[in-house]
């Protein structure tokens, strides 16, 4: 790729650029397929989601590939740490079982809420993974 | 909290017409630098990966605005709209 000279852009400058650009947009349009209370809508901010991630992807490559976004391996000694420091903190969540499979119907609540439930008493119903 | 059904009837939201006026303009950003950046580049093959996204976006571009434009019903709009996008394979990656 075109060296950077004298301050100026070079290839790679501008293509960390675009790199920035696509992770922003990928961001941005999975937040507003969410957001969307319009299907169709929803469904096309989902398009875009999609279609930026692969760019994201692509342009990451393309930099990666040609030693502009190095990815060296983790220290050692941090890694430790890390794993150290995060093994203490399992200890104190105060939980000595492994979690389990279950789902839940958390995200959608039946529609119209039984008649009997009272304010903020949704049917949460555990379910299994078969 | 209260249980509300979704009562969308096809007209847009407040929130997405909010989020079609922010998506417009990160688009037309995007085709304005990416067009400046085109002239810019040396390398060939990036050259050629920013011409295909300066077409993508304003694809998105146009598309986004049709949505605005036809009124009537915006979530069968924007669902026709996507299906003659994918037809005409303008989009390769969605979800």
């Amino acid at each position: 790729m075109a060296p950077n000279a004298g301050g100026s852009w070079g290839d790679a400058d501008i293509m960390t650029d675009v790199l920035t650009t696509a992770k922003g947009q990928t961001k941005f349009y999975a937040t507003a397929a969410t957001e969307s209370a319009n299907p169709g809508v929803g469904e096309v901010f989902k398009a875009f989601h999609g279609e930026e991630q692969h760019n994201l992807e692509t342009v990451f490559s393309f930099l990666h590939t040609r030693g502009e976004y190095p990815t060296p391996l983790a220290d050692k000694q941090q890694l430790r740490q890390t794993i150290e420091r995060f093994e203490k903190a399992h200890s104190t969540l105060g939980i000595s079982e492994s979690p389990t499979t279950r789902r839940y119907k958390t995200a959608d609540p039946e529609h119209p809420p039984k008649a009997d439930a009272g304010a903020g008493a949704f049917d949460y119903k555990a379910d299994t993974l078969q | 909290m209260q249980v509300k059904q979704h009562d969308v009837t096809g007209d847009l939201t407040e929130k997405e017409l909010f989020l079609l006026t922010d998506a417009l303009g990160l688009e037309a950003a995007a085709v304005k630098k990416y067009q400046h950046y085109q002239h810019e580049l040396q390398d060939e093959r990036a050259k050629q990966l920013l011409a295909e996204m300066i077409d993508q976006h304003h694809r998105r571009f146009d598309m986004m605005l049709s949505v605005l434009q036809y009124q009537e019903d915006v979530s069968r709009t924007a669902k026709l709209l996507l299906q003659d996008l994918q037809t005409q394979g303008g989009i390769h990656h969605g979800a």
